[in-house]
């Protein structure tokens, strides 16, 4: 009675959180400091950006099975012949905290009793625990080496902090409490359940059974293979065929022995198979179903390993590190898989390509990463920059419908739907390439509320750009929210592109001499909806040839054109796809346009337009 | 050994969870035991989240302890170590908070002495009253005692600056401060030092000495009655007003470091009234498992109604006079040497030279038995308190020095020293003017400035300490280096010298990795645990010669006990001293008496000749008399 009360406090009692990381010289990393969310962590960013790097770095750190490590897992920068006597370092924060995953002063008996002296920041009471890994060059070994120590201090970071070495003891023991477990992309539950170092063989390796208990079934195990043989001839003619091996080899009589079913206990993985059945539809072994079934089911495992875990060990913070979770799952699975990771206990750091995954994070667990000069860098957004408003905003604007501008270089921000609709059109046409392609986002930011994007981007290390309205009264609001977030005006800003003015997007294209092309549009269009609405072939005559005939409209006929209620989504796309096939190259984009994209094409690094123009 | 052999007495005492506990246990009754097997309990049966803290007086009592439980050093969640080496601990990890940015250097008492004499040379007031005075040796044994018994008072230097004092308080007062300061600007302590600031950092910071509380929430501390005042408010101040689950166990009739401001009053009367302990909480073990029956019978004699038997085994308890000390000597060895050709009834099984001892109050009492020794070639060792190492040849003195400066570039005063061997001494100022980022830049910058005789051993010196210098500190190359060098360039009698110098380093260094993981191997915990005597390896081969000190919590089938005589065992200074001191005078005799499991053997001269020369007629100690003892005059 005594000693279940005391498992459960245990139990209810184990809260440490993973604060930061830091890691020097790690393949492609040469220097990153990442902080993590309690609860969940997405790394986004293109590929090959070190995202995997930096899940192997912490599971070389804290990871319960070591890997072998060698000197292509040191960093080394371009054109460069690696230095034996580089190191690589992964520093890593454990801090304590509440239920709630607030960081508290002190960590609990548990932890306490656990790390012992290794716990530091005493006398200020502000407790942590900071693991350094280093893989060192060992002359002796002739090859490369893990090594571990205590931090005493974690400062502010200086050029040559990842040269301190404490020697403070740090047993095994120690470590293996906060197992991390590590899910390549790779996984698959049909290799797992074979395999008796995957989660899933852990998971099953012990069966508490008496060795009386596990006598008893494998007889029954033999008494059922032993019938199986003898009821199939195959079996049996097999089995005297093989016998002839045994004469030949050894003069035993014993030797062969067909086991159509696993006979020993321990040997339980060779046989298992799940099934699965999805609605109305036949239950199918696993390798009949797709790989993304049987990533997915892979991942489910692990859930389930952890659970196991924590409940057996009474003490465990369990931090899962996992490669791409959405594999091989089609969108609607991928946003539940998401979902299923929040509910694993512990902290969960968790790669992804996915805008489905990403958009379902928090803003504050996001991390980028891109690569500069070869080198990984990771940035993630300051919130204090962002209020709640500004935050629902961003979720509900863009997140939910748009994930994909985590993974974008560059951001376009505008005010609203004409430039939506119009302005991939125009870039499509300039780069001859989707946007996408490019990794630029467009984005209406529905009013001029553009500070909280400029802040997600800043803290993405995405490139942003503006294009808005000249009207006086939004540009004189324009500059103050420049000016509180730090910024200069905007005419100072060539990222900011403003239209002349007083102007919007219509009355630009007017002034920029685009009427008669805006008029064929507005014509065009109204004629083929009444077309649409007319099938008596007359009427449909008359309609055409009033079209021909019909008076030219004046600047302000077309401005009250655009004024009228869809008038603006419906023209825009129409206007761009007509100005994109005019013949004379130098009319195909409005000036403002034009600037616009000679910025980002200069900022970006993109082909410029005359290469294009060749094509 | 399993539980079933404890009493039900022991049993109830390792049973014990929570609240103070005070465990007065007389010799052979199992203290050691008991003790292990409360640690042990508390460590298997856990009811919540803890370390258990075990403090002991030796090294190797924490040594045997664990070897006992099983364990590493500070694993499994117990943390075993005399009391200096744990605060030694907590002044590494948590000195900062008092000044101490990097591990403090732990100062010899010779270096002490040296310090005070900087402390003299600073101030020219200081200066005269010192060239003043005639017993210039002897006050300066009494100024470093004064600080000492200061710094066992714990007090800082600051302490009673202010009151009103005698002229001679004031200065010495003056004193304790400029010699601190003096350790400090090297930081440097000395071994008083280590209880005191430990002191200091669980009394002036509560959240640290708060973070001990929750990790170590039970503490024991074996040989409680030899704990002075420091020891006793430093353990007190650990555990704090809510931390109650102390253990002290002791035999009060054991004490015997009074002369260190030792007294069992802090076991027997403060703890019960600091803890509140009721009745209930203070258990006794009376029954001796070790002893003979004779011997307990003594024993009782000397320390009434302290034991109760419980060997069936009679043993022997004898005095025998001897005309002078030579055959004092000649007879003791005989004795021995026929036991260990015949055997004893009363003892089971071969006597071999480890399972004898020869106690004597000092250790001049074994002089001339030490020589015999020699001539009859019989293997013996001597065990010493603690080991200064004091290396002769000029290589290895400078190695020595350079080592320390390695591990603490402050250290002026060896920094000082040093250059005195190599004749720079006019560079001695320059540690205040250069700003050097480690010890090896020092050594490298006098490198550059050697003279041109002892520029070869320097580099060879330089070499070597380059290995230890590295995070990996490799002694073992360091010391090929050395012996190469001398077997290269030294003359046979210095190359003796220098390798002798080598090996006891190396003896230590050996006890150190024994000790440590290869990962955490450093020079400046190699030196400080030199200095705190944890490296020191007894060597325990052949016959022990022991002073009464030192044998405390041995034991042996046989002990010989020499030199009982008036003035000797009881000492003079004790009859001096009076009732107080003659207490622990028997305190004394008691604990050699109980070294010994069958036979017990007194011996002493009529006659001694006195170091001058003269002959000195002696009379039989007055505790053979109240042992009961017949012997023939």
């Amino acid at each position: 009675m005594h000693l279940t009360l005391v498992r459960l406090q245990k139990l209810i009692i184990m809260n440490i959180t993973l604060e930061e990381v830091r890691i020097w010289n790690f393949r492609s990393i040469k220097k990153v400091q990442v902080t993590l969310d309690p609860d969940v962590t997405v790394l986004v960013g293109a590929n090959n950006t070190g995202k995997t790097n930096f899940l192997k770095a912490l599971q070389i750190a804290l990871g319960t099975h070591r890997r072998f490590i060698g000197k292509e897992d040191i960093f080394i920068s371009k054109d460069e012949t690696l230095p034996k006597d580089r190191v690589a370092v992964i520093d890593v924060l454990l801090v304590p905290t509440d239920e709630k995953d607030n960081r508290v002063d002190a960590f609990n008996d548990v932890w306490v009793e656990h790390w012992g002296r290794a716990i530091q920041g005493r006398a200020k009471a502000r407790e942590f625990v900071a693991i350094r890994t280093r893989i060192r060059y060992d002359r002796l070994h002739l090859g490369y080496r893990i090594e571990q120590c205590i931090l005493k201090e974690w400062k502010e970071l200086s050029e040559t902090d990842h040269e301190l070495w404490e020697k403070t003891r740090l047993s095994r023991k120690q470590l293996e409490v906060i197992p991390l477990e590590f899910m390549d992309a790779q996984r698959d539950i049909y290799e797992d359940i074979r395999d008796r170092s995957s989660f899933w063989g852990r998971m099953i390796a012990d069966i508490p059974l008496a060795e009386s208990e596990v006598k008893d079934i494998e007889s029954i195990l033999n008494d059922i293979n032993e019938r199986i043989v003898n009821a199939s001839d195959g079996f049996k003619q097999l089995k005297d065929k093989l016998e002839l091996l045994n004469q030949t080899i050894s003069h035993s009589d014993k030797g062969v022995s067909i086991t159509p079913i696993t006979r020993k206990l321990r040997d339980l993985n060779r046989g298992i198979d799940i099934h699965f059945q999805s609605d109305g539809s036949e239950s199918f072994p696993l390798s009949h179903h797709g790989m993304g079934t049987r990533s997915w089911s892979s991942l489910l495992t692990l859930n389930a390993l952890i659970s196991h875990q924590t409940e057996k060990n009474n003490l465990s913070h369990s931090l899962l590190a996992l490669e791409e979770p959405e594999a091989h799952l089609h969108p609607h699975a991928q946003r539940h898989v998401f979902d299923q990771i929040k509910d694993i206990p512990g902290q969960k750091i968790v790669s992804s390509h996915s805008p489905y995954i990403a958009s379902q994070a928090n803003l504050a667990g996001l991390r980028r990463f891109s690569r500069k000069d070869g080198e990984t860098q990771v940035s993630q957004i300051d919130m204090s920059d962002i209020d709640d408003e500004s935050q629902r905003k961003i979720r509900r604007q863009v997140l939910n419908t748009r994930g994909e501008l985590l993974f974008a270089r560059a951001l376009v921000l505008f005010e609203g739907e004409t430039e939506e609709q119009a302005l991939p059109i125009f870039a499509n046409a300039y780069w001859g390439k989707h946007p996408y392609e490019l990794g630029v986002s467009f984005i209406g930011v529905g009013g001029t509320g553009y500070l909280p994007f400029i802040s997600v981007a800043k803290g993405l290390g995405l490139k942003w750009f503006i294009f808005s309205d000249g009207e006086q009264q939004i540009l004189t609001n324009f500059n103050k929210t420049l000016k509180k977030a730090g910024f200069d005006e905007y005419q100072n800003i060539p990222e900011i592109v403003t239209i002349d003015q007083g102007d919007n997007f219509e009355k630009h294209l007017l002034s920029s001499g685009y009427k008669d092309e805006l008029e064929e549009v507005i014509k065009q269009h109204e004629l083929k909806t009444k077309l649409e609405n007319t099938t008596n072939v007359q009427k449909r005559q008359v309609l055409e040839n009033k079209f021909q005939q019909s008076s030219p409209l004046t600047e302000d006929e077309i401005k009250m054109k655009f004024q009228k209620k869809g008038a603006k989504t419906t023209y825009s796309p129409l206007i761009a796809e007509a100005l994109i096939k005019l013949p004379d190259a130098n009319r195909r984009f409005p000036p403002k346009i034009k600037e616009l994209f000679d910025v980002i094409a200069q900022k970006l690094n993109l082909p410029s337009v005359q290469h294009n123009e060749q094509n | 050994m399993n539980k079933i052999n404890l009493s039900p007495e022991q049993q109830r005492v390792v049973h014990h969870r929570d609240g103070p506990l005070l465990l007065i246990a007389s010799a052979g009754s199992g203290k050691t035991r008991v003790l292990t097997e409360r640690v042990r309990y508390l460590m298997e049966n856990k009811i919540g989240h803890y370390h258990i803290l075990a403090l002991t007086f030796t090294n190797k009592a924490a040594n045997e302890m664990r070897e006992r439980l099983d364990i590493d050093e500070d694993d499994n969640g117990v943390y075993i170590a005399n009391i200096h080496k744990f605060c030694m601990q907590i002044l590494c990890h948590d000195g900062v908070v008092i000044g101490f940015d990097r591990e403090p250097q732990i100062f010899d008492n010779k270096d002490c002495l040296d310090i005070l004499h900087q402390a003299f040379d600073s101030d020219p007031r200081l200066q005269q009253i010192l060239k003043e005075n005639r017993h210039r040796k002897d006050f300066l044994k009494e100024v470093l005692d004064a600080i000492s018994h200061r710094k066992k008072k714990l007090r800082l230097p600051n302490y009673d600056i202010a009151l009103e004092m005698s002229e001679k308080r004031q200065l010495f007062a003056y004193l304790y401060e400029k010699y601190n300061e003096f350790l400090r600007n090297q930081n440097a302590l000395d071994f008083d030092d280590i209880i005191l600031y430990t002191y200091q950092i669980f009394n002036e910071f509560p959240k640290i000495t708060a973070f001990y509380r929750r990790l170590y929430r039970y503490i024991c501390i074996d040989e409680a009655q030899d704990l002075n005042f420091a020891q006793y408010h430093v353990i007190k101040s650990l555990c704090g007003q809510e931390m109650k689950n102390l253990m002290l166990v002791g035999d009060p009739k054991q004490a015997i470091y009074g002369f260190n401001g030792a007294s069992s009053d802090f076991m027997t009367k403060h703890f019960i009234q600091d803890f509140d302990i009721n009745k209930e909480n203070q258990f006794e073990l009376t029954e001796n498992y070790r002893s003979s029956k004779r011997i307990i019978a003594a024993a009782n004699l000397l320390q009434p109604s302290s034991m109760k038997e419980s060997q069936a085994i009679d043993g022997e308890v004898q005095a025998f006079p001897f005309p002078n000390e030579e055959a004092e000597a000649d007879w003791v060895i005989n004795r021995l040497q026929m036991l260990k050709q015949e055997g004893h009834s009363d003892v089971e099984g071969a006597i071999s030279w480890k399972n004898c001892a020869v106690l004597g109050r000092t250790r001049y009492v074994m002089l001339k038995l030490e020589e015999k020794l020699k001539q009859h070639d019989i293997p013996y060792y001597y065990k010493r308190t603690q080991d200064a190492i004091e290396s002769e040849s000029e290589l290895i003195r400078c190695f020595e020095l350079g080592m320390r400066l390695l591990m603490n570039p402050q250290n002026r005063l060896h920094f000082q020293k040093l250059l005195e061997l190599l004749n720079l001494d006019d560079l001695c100022g320059e540690i205040d003017k250069q700003n050097w980022q480690n010890g090896f830049e020092l050594l490298t910058w006098i490198n550059h400035r050697i003279n041109a005789e002892f520029a070869q051993p320097f580099k060879k010196l330089l070499t070597a300490w380059q290995f230890l210098a590295d995070n990996k500190i490799n002694f073992r190359m360091a010391k090929e280096i050395l012996e190469e060098y001398a077997r290269i360039t030294c003359a046979d009698e210095e190359r003796a010298m220098i390798c002798n110098d080598i090996k006891r380093w190396s003896e230590h260094w050996q006890s150190y990795i024994r000790q440590t993981d290869s990962e955490q191997r450093r020079l400046a915990d190699f030196l400080t645990q030199v200095a705190l005597g944890a490296t020191h390896q007894a060597q325990r081969h052949g016959l022990a010669l022991l002073t009464v000190h030192t044998a405390k919590g041995l034991e042996f089938d046989v002990v010989c006990i020499m030199g009982l005589c008036e003035g000797t065992f009881p000492d003079y200074r004790a009859i001096k001293g009076g009732s107080q001191f003659l207490k622990e005078e028997k305190h004394n005799a008691y604990v050699a008496l109980t070294r010994s499991k069958r036979l017990a053997y007194f011996t002493y001269p009529r006659q001694k000749v006195m170091p001058w020369g003269e002959t000195k007629k002696q009379k039989p100690s007055r505790y053979l008399e109240e042992m009961g003892l017949k012997y023939k005059i």
